[in-house]
């Protein structure tokens, strides 16, 4: 009899344990997760004016002028082929020549790149073989060449259109 | 003396009568008496042994499912793309086990290195830990969500899912995951 109600002690006490241990109940959520390519591309601003005001006696190329007061951004995450192309809206006249350097951390740049006549059919790559992730405050360098056969240019608006592309 | 005989057996009568009514009346008395007490004493009882017992009750559901969390833009010179959340969807639980039960979180599979999810829940009957990254944690590694949950009912409490990616991790398309969530002791 005592044999009895101890193992009966026992079978509710282990019972107890189980009961104990699995006190729980779930639930659960399905979630769509996803992350859409992204391409952005920034500057900082707009360079200073490109004036050129002096030349070598004896020389038709003028003395060039720089402007590394300015940087781009860029984010992407397509892929690690990812390039930059630079355009202007029109191309430049004969005798005039505007190249730009854009550095680059995760890409290769191609130095400087004449895009006098680069315009939006044609732009010309000037970083390649960019990977995926940020690249943030990378200087951008213009140089301003002139002929002197070229003559004067009166104050010319000019637009960039740095492109980050596929 | 006639009179007087008269007189006196008048009296013996009436006191005889007074004596007869009085018995008639001592005795109906004792009828409704006994009547009484009878009525008194009608009763009869039953008994049942009632045996009682709550069990442990541990119970916890959602609303339903977080619309998809899809990031799609960032900030140019940011390798951290602009993370998407999501609070639309809310659990409900009841326990009575004790003062000291919690809910846990935990992905089916962890989530590749570059994407981030962190979960938020809302408690008022226990203390919510708050946003917790639960991007690695899986069935065996459940991380604590909101703990100390005292006995009784919490409901509608809002879920808030917060997903976010670096660029460098990639583009991912539409990945379907589950996440459990536990309430446990």
């Amino acid at each position: 009899m005592k044999k009895t109600i101890i193992t009966l002690a026992l079978v509710a006490a282990s019972s107890l344990l189980v009961e104990s241990a699995v006190a729980q109940a779930t639930a659960t959520q399905n979630l769509n997760l996803a992350v859409n390519a992204i391409y952005k591309i920034s500057t900082s601003g707009n360079p200073g004016a490109l004036t050129i005001t002096t030349g070598t006696p004896g020389s038709d190329n003028l003395t060039s002028v720089t402007d590394n007061s300015t940087t781009y951004s860029i984010t992407q995450n397509y892929a690690n082929t990812v390039k930059i192309t630079a355009n202007l809206d029109a191309a430049l006249s004969s005798g005039y020549s505007l190249s730009i350097n854009l550095a680059s951390s995760k890409g290769t740049s191609a130095g400087a790149v004449d895009i006098s006549n680069a315009t939006s059919g044609s732009a010309l790559s000037v970083v390649t073989g960019i990977n995926r992730g940020a690249d943030a405050g990378q200087m951008i360098t213009y140089s301003f060449g002139a002929n002197a056969s070229a003559g004067t240019l009166s104050s010319t608006a000019k637009v960039v259109t740095l492109t980050l592309t596929n | 003396m006639e009179i007087e005989g008269y007189t006196g057996n008048k009296t013996i009568r009436q006191s005889r009568q007074k004596e007869f009514v009085m018995k008639k009346l001592i005795a109906t008395l004792s009828l409704l008496g006994f009547a009484g007490v009878q009525t008194l004493l009608a009763q009869a009882t039953a008994t049942q042994s009632v045996t009682l017992a709550v069990n442990t009750v541990y119970k916890i559901a959602t609303s339903g499912n977080p619309s998809p969390l899809t990031i799609t833009t960032g900030t140019a010179g940011s390798d951290n793309l602009t993370s998407v959340s999501d609070a639309s969807t809310n659990y409900s639980i009841t326990q009575n086990y004790g003062n000291t039960v919690k809910i846990t979180a935990n992905l089916d599979a962890a989530l590749a290195a570059g994407y981030t999810l962190k979960l938020t829940l809302a408690s008022t009957k226990g203390t919510s830990a708050g946003s917790v990254d639960i991007s690695n944690a899986t069935s065996s590694s459940a991380v604590n969500m909101v703990t100390n949950i005292q006995r009784g009912a919490d409901a509608a409490q809002v879920i808030t899912y917060n997903f976010a990616a670096t660029a460098s991790a990639g583009t991912l398309s539409s990945l379907a995951k589950t996440v459990t969530l536990t309430l446990t002791n």
